[in-house]
Parts: C-alpha cells; structure tokens; sequence
C-alpha cells in the first residue's frame, strides 16, 4: 500500500513535466522536419545553414560556453579557496560574493550594458582617466563575446563557488596535514589534494553550469541583439521574423537540443559515472 | 484478552524473516519477544500494530480476526526505539493527541493526561517542548502518550535502549511497576536478555524465524531448550563440553559459570583472564583445550593452574536439551 | 604572512569584479541623467544625487501594470510548484531510492531543456488554447524551471521525519487529513517556504518564457528589456533597482536553506 500510493503522489509532478517538457520538445523537433504541406522536409535545416548561417552562431556558442566554464571554475576555485580560511572582513566577503546570485539577470544585463560600450561607458571611465584609452568593446565578434563571457560569469560564479566550497569542505583537514608533514608546499597540495578530490564536484558543476551556458538567451539580447549571434538569439530572431511559421526557428532550436545531449554525453563519459 | 499470533510468515525479498510464528498473550502478562539484532522482532511488533502484513497467518484479538485491520482502527498503543514524539508540539498536546484524534472531550481528555502524567512524574514539564527536554523524560512521555488511551495492549520497541546506564536500570523498575499498576499487557521487544529476564512474565526467544523457546524467565535461565537459547541467555553463555569429560558419552554438557565449585574436584583448568564484578570472580580458562567460564569467590592468578567439580548440568544432544528438566 | 597577503589580494580583486556592476546600478538610478547617460565618459562618483530618476519612473501604469503581473506571475508559480511539489517530494523521500534517483534525474534533465526550444511550441499551443498573454499560461510554463530544485528540496525534508512519527500517528489514530495536517506539514513548513520563496525568485527573475509567452504586455524583465533596447533608459534602469531589491534580500534570507539540511537532505535520502 505504502508503494502505491506513493507512485500516486509523484504522479502529478511527472505528467506535468511529460507535458509542459518532453510533449514541446518533442513538438519542436516534429514540426521542424514538417514541410507546410505535410511531409518530411530537410527545407528547414538548409536555409539554417546557409542563408542563416547557423554555423557562425554554434561557434560562438561554443566559444561562450568554453570561455565561460573556464572564467567560472578558475574564480569559483580562487573563491572557494580563501572561504575556506578565516580571517577578517571574511563575512562581509562570503556575503558578496553571493549578491550577485540574487540580482535579476535582466538586471545585470542593463548594468553590463551601460559599462561595456562602444564609446564611452564606466569600463571606459576608468581606462580613459588611467590611460586615456576608449575601447570600442563590441568592435568585433570575439570581444562582444567576450563582454558576455565576463557579464554571465558575474551572476553565475557563485553557484559554482557554492558547490566547490561545500566539496572542499568535505575533504578530510587530515589529508592536508599528512601532505604538509611529507613536505608538500601549498600549490602541490592545492593539486595533489584539493583537485582531485573535487573532481566528482567539478563535474557537477560542468553539467549544470555548460547547458545553462549553452542556453543563455537574456544576457546576449539585452546585451549584444544578435550581433554576432549564438544559436539562442538565432532562434529568437527567426521566431520572431517568421512567425507564424516555425519551421526554421525550430530547426536551429534542435540543433540546440542536439548540441546540449551531445555535451551531457561528453561529460558524462569524461567524468565516468 | 487474549492476543493470538497464528502462524505469522514474513519474507523481504528472498529472506524470510518470521517463519511461522504462533502464540497466544494474555491479559495482564508482560510478554518479552527477545532475539539478537536485525532478526524479525520489531518486525513482528509492527504487524502486531498493524503498521505492516503478513505474508500468512493472521492475528487474532479475543476471537476478531483483526489481521487487515489498520492501525488507526486497532486499540493498540505502541513506543517505538526513538520515541517518535511529536517535535512540533508540547508534552502536553503529545499525550493529549490520540485522545483528540478519537475526538474526545476537552474536559475529558484533560483529566485523563493529568492522571497520566502523575503516575508517570512528569507534571511539570507539561508544557516544555518535547525537544527541550531529557532522553530519560522522552521516554516517559512517549510511554505516557501509550498509557492514556487506555488500549488493549502495549506494544513497545525497545523503548529503553537510548537510555544510558543508570537510568535504564532506574527506567526499567519504574516500567515494571506501571505494568503491575495498570494490569496492562505489554508486548516488549528486545537484544537485552538481562532486561528480558529482569522484566518479563514470560520471555519469546525469536532466533532464525521462529520463537525457539517461550517460557518465563527463571525456566529459560536454567532449562533452556536449545544449545543456541542457552548461550544467548545469561549474562556469560552456558559453557558447553563433550560429555565423556564426565562420563556422560552421548550428550554434550551444558553447566552455567555458577554451577561449579572452584578447588574441589578434579577437572583441571589453566586460567587464561580474570573478570571482576562485585564480589564475583569471574575466571576464564582453557579445559583441556576448550574455553569455560567459571565463578569463584575467590581471586585466581593468570596462568595459575586450578581444580573445578561440576555440581549442576544439563545434558544435550544434537544441540536440543535431551532430558526432562523440572526446576528445583 | 605571505600567504595572508595574497589572500587579501585576491579577495579585494574578486570583491570588485562583484561589487562594480552593483554600485555602477546605484550611479545610474540615483545620479542625474547628465552625469551618466547623456555624457561620453559616465562619472563614477554620485555628483549629484536625485530621486527623480526613480519617481517619474516609478509612477504611472508604465511601471505598476508590468509589477503586478510579476507579482501575480511569480505568486502563481510559487503556488503550483509546492502543490506539485509537496506530494511529489514525500512521495520520493517514501520509496526506495534505486527508483527516487532516476525520477530526481529526470526531473534535473528537464531543467536542461532550454526555454527556447520548449517555449516556441508552447506559444503555438498557448495561441490555440487560449492561454497566450496571460499570466496562468506563463506561470504554468515558468514552472518548469521552479519544479526540479523545489522537489529536490522536498524530498530532502520529508525524509528527514523520521517515519516512525507517521507510524506512531496512525497508531494513535490519526485519520489521512490529520497525518497531513497536525504532523507532517507543520514539520515540513520550513522546506515547503523555502521551496516556495525559491520558485518565487525563480518566477520573478525569469525572461524567456516571458518574452515568448507574454511578448505585448508583459512582466518587469521583459518591460526592461524592452525599455533598455528602445531607448527608454531611464525607466528601465530605475525599474531595475526596485526589481532588484526584494530578490536580494530574499537571496539572504535563503542562503541559510540552501546550505543546509534541504541540500544535505536531498543528497543523504
């Protein structure tokens, strides 16, 4: 009886994921392959590629996901670090390095956009009163990717700092006291000891932080449109344009989904759990 | 009253934990279920509550099948391990709960806890949150929230074993009197075969499935009917020797450490360790090759080399007590 | 020591990159329009602080119809997601956990859908059943981001009742209502408000949906999104702070839950 019931409670949650999720999901997919007079149809996909060059965008994509994953972790494990020390003024910091966890992305966004401009802007304030420089920040494709790049990292470091600061918790001090005592100096221990250990939380953080990378739509529109685009803003952009018609924004919206299975699969296979 | 267990099996998978189980309680007895850890005995209890089925067999309360029946319609009171008192509320509402549940009085159910919780002293922390106060007050609580409704019997789930030392024994004298006083029939389960000896009416030894032997304490002690109940029950198990030791060439020889003088006799022993309690000496030591355990009153060497008589055994075959044994 | 002193560095360096942005939005709610979007090179310093910004923005429907279809959108959610949640979670912290896992996972898997590719077929059906632009239909579809973290949170905190406290109430004779009611929500309420508070935050910060959903009259991202890209600037930059300031301090007043038992519990049971 406990059993049946139980299956009962769970029930609701999972048929409204089945419908609100994977039924959409799977509509996508469908209907990007559905020609407007009924059959199966490639006609989508081409123009993606080529009118629409849906290349571009995955590279950038791309290019966003690995250059953030990489900013990400590199700050997280910094931060994480000195958390795990005491000293003065260490509330006050772990209390900072949360904020911006709790600010709206659209928020961030509008902030980013006013210090990163074409001319002008506070990121430019200071290099021009430091060096009398005025960097035109989205001149080209990599430096607007990059002004995303350095926006996203800011809202999203400190979930990952979370959860490598909560794995490196639970590494046992004794592990580091044995390695001192051998004669380990800081940095080797910081690879001997704290890396590895952290691998299983690392992963963790890759999965969870590289498809909402993938995914990120309101920081780039708000804070480069689609000059240059990511597969996101591509989609939006022919949903948009073509609407009614859905065909074509679908299609980019599968090769999305594609890239995101293929990426879990990848870090699944690394990380081999 | 009489609670019947009738044939009760109960299988996890591939194991089967309770293996035909059939017994009757009576009114008013305290009936100990004792066996070691992990062997089915709070899983009888909890088919005794209703909490879970049988796979066979059916429990029977003065002649009602109540078998399928669910707990909440079952007059059954039970105190499980950790207490499971209510932390969300006071002393108070956790006694007074399974009163309101049967939808009974204020003025009632106000009377009844404050009977309750006199007898069981604990008046004054009637309106402490039960997470503010101690292990020995939980339990107290728990057993008072049993004792309130008044049920036909008592299920209790090694209710002592969070205690510590000192106050499980005082623990355990105060539960015996509130039996007596209520003339309740409390179904109690433990490991602890000291706790079942001192506490019961009649003890239920559960071992691989089936009650090995029920009987009261004092029969257990001296007759028991299995090599294995015998080595489980007193406080060192029952020393066990081939018989021809002592000219009994059939049976195996089963003699508790106090049935036996030290410095008579001619069965010679090496002393390997000395355990003291009391007044007691408790000498183990190799006899021939195997390990016995024997009382003396006085104080033996490591090593000294020592005579012993048995005054008092039993005789077994094949692990089973082989005589007829009348307690004198 | 050397080592502190590099410590210091680090943490000041870091406590920049994650302070700036945030006194950047102080500087341009409070200081006049001369000093930060009307000029080249914006001031760092407040020259001159005003309110004005925040009153003329803040007054009128332009500001109160996009809040309140935050607030009733992200109420909503709150809402739906404990009601799915709650029976979900216990459900799980009830069952063995060689069939809890793959469920917890797959509920973890939907949340990797990106809201793209699952809001436009939604919008085509949201058009056909009638619940495009309205704040159900959003909420209904915002949910899906909120459910995964609040079941997880849940099923965290049912299993850390003991369930001999269910037992001893049946035994008691506590009815299904009563079980629920006197027992396990009231120990669960901690979880269930913190599931609710984080699908709340969840809800009001949440723009694809929005903007795919609700594109015409819409909630206070997409209202700054659209304010910010088209030349409102202002408005959108003072809707910002006040949009901000309720998810800070609700991110404080999270911070407890989130480190503790509720993740811990999920993880153990």
């Amino acid at each position: 009886m406990k059993l049946n019931t139980s299956f009962f409670l769970i029930l609701p949650a999972v048929i409204y994921v089945l419908a609100f999720a994977f039924y959409p999901t799977a509509e996508a997919i469908y209907l990007s392959f559905k020609s407007p007079h009924g059959g199966f149809t490639l006609f989508y996909y081409k123009e993606l590629f080529s009118t629409f060059d849906a290349t571009k965008a995955i590279i950038n994509t791309v290019i966003v996901t690995v250059g953030a994953l990489a900013l990400q972790l590199t700050i997280a494990l910094i931060v994480a670090s000195i958390l795990t020390r005491e000293f003065f003024g260490k509330r006050a910091f772990s209390t900072i390095v949360i904020i911006p966890m709790g600010v709206a992305t659209v928020v961030a966004a509008v902030a980013f956009k006013f210090i990163f401009e074409t001319s002008g802007g506070y990121a430019n304030t200071i290099l021009h009163s430091l060096f009398g420089l005025n960097v035109n920040w989205y001149q080209n494709s990599l430096m607007s990717l990059f002004t995303v790049i350095l926006s996203d990292s800011w809202k999203n470091t400190p979930i990952v700092t979370l959860i490598l600061l909560s794995g490196m918790t639970s590494i046992p001090k004794e592990l580091y006291y044995a390695a001192a005592i051998d004669g380990a100096g800081p940095i080797r221990r910081f690879f001997y000891i704290t890396l590895p250990n952290l691998r299983r939380f690392i992963g963790i953080s890759l999965i969870l932080r590289g498809v909402q990378e993938f995914n990120i739509f309101a920081l780039p529109l708000i804070l480069i449109g689609d000059h240059p685009p990511l597969l996101t803003t591509l989609i939006y952009n022919l949903y948009q344009t073509t609407f009614p018609e859905v065909g074509l924004a679908l299609a980019g919206a599968t090769v999305l989904v594609a890239f995101i299975l293929v990426f879990i699969g990848i870090v699944l296979i690394l990380s081999g759990r | 009253m009489t609670l019947e267990m009738i044939d009760i099996v109960k299988r996890y998978g591939k194991l089967t934990v309770l293996n035909g189980i059939t017994e009757k309680v009576m009114t008013g007895e305290f009936f100990v279920i004792l066996g070691p850890s992990g062997e089915g005995k709070s899983t009888l209890l909890k088919i005794l509550a209703g909490i879970e089925k049988p796979d066979k067999g059916k429990i029977v309360l003065d002649g009602q099948d109540i078998t399928d029946k669910p707990p909440e319609k079952r007059n059954v009171a039970m105190v499980f391990q950790n207490y499971a008192l209510y932390p969300n509320m006071t002393v108070k509402d956790n006694i007074a709960f399974p009163l309101k549940m049967r939808k009974m009085k204020k003025e009632e159910i106000e009377e009844r806890v404050m009977k309750v919780a006199k007898l069981l002293g604990i008046e004054s922390i009637l309106d402490k949150k039960v997470t503010q106060i101690s292990g020995g007050q939980q339990q107290r609580v728990a057993l008072a929230r049993a004792i309130v409704r008044e049920p036909a019997y008592f299920l209790l789930d090694e209710p002592l074993s969070n205690l510590d030392a000192r106050t499980k024994a005082i623990a355990r004298g105060e539960l015996k009197r509130i039996q007596k006083e209520l003339k309740g029939t409390f179904i109690y389960v433990t490991h602890d075969q000291k706790e079942a000896l001192s506490l019961a009416d009649r003890v239920a030894v559960l071992h691989a499935g089936k009650f090995e032997q029920v009987s009261d304490p004092k029969t257990l002690y001296e007759c028991p009917k299995t090599k294995w109940v015998a080595q489980f029950v007193g406080d060192y198990p029952m020393n066990f020797i081939p018989g021809d030791v002592i000219g009994e060439s059939v049976y195996e020889i089963g003699f508790r450490p106090e049935w036996v003088e030290v410095g008579k006799g001619n069965l010679p022993c090496v002393v390997q360790s000395v355990e003291a309690v009391g007044e007691s000496r408790y000498l183990i030591c190799d006899f021939k090759g195997y390990t016995v355990v024997l009382l003396s009153k006085e104080f033996h060497d490591v090593n000294e080399e020592i005579r012993f008589e048995i005054t008092k055994y039993r005789k077994f075959k094949d692990g089973i007590l082989a005589e007829d044994c009348n307690l004198s | 020591m050397k080592r502190n002193f590099f410590l210091y560095i680090g943490a000041i360096i870091v406590g920049i990159y994650f302070l700036f942005p945030l006194y950047v939005l102080v500087l341009l709610a409070f200081n006049k329009p001369e000093y930060t979007v009307l000029t080249l090179y914006p001031s760092l310093f407040l020259q001159a602080p005003t309110l004005n910004n925040l009153i003329t923005a803040l007054q009128g429907n332009a500001f109160i119809d996009p809040f309140m279809k935050s607030l009733e959108t992200a109420t909503l959610v709150g809402l739906i997601t404990i009601a799915l949640a709650i029976p979900a979670g216990y459900g799980l912290s009830r069952i063995s956990r060689s069939i809890a896992y793959p469920i917890l996972v797959l509920l973890l898997v939907t949340n990797m859908m990106p809201g793209i590719v699952i809001g436009i077929p939604i919008a085509v059906d949201f058009i056909k059943l009638g619940l495009f632009e309205t704040v159900e239909g959003l909420a209904l579809a915002q949910t899906l981001i909120t459910l995964p973290l609040a079941t997880f949170i849940l099923q965290g905190t049912f299993s850390a009742i003991p369930r001999d406290i269910e037992y001893q109430a049946r035994i008691d004779g506590a009815g299904l209502f009563h079980r629920l009611f006197s027992v396990l929500l009231p120990l669960a309420a901690p979880g269930i408000a913190a599931a609710f508070l984080i699908s709340w935050m969840f809800s009001w910060d949440e723009f694809t949906y929005a903007v795919l959903l609700m594109p015409y009259h819409s909630t206070l991202p997409v209202t700054i999104y659209i304010d910010v890209t088209r030349g409102n600037i202002l408005a959108g930059i003072a809707f910002s702070l006040v949009f901000t300031i309720p998810v800070i301090i609700l991110t404080f007043a999270l911070q407890k839950y989130l480190k503790g038992e509720y993740l811990a519990g999920g993880l153990k049971g």
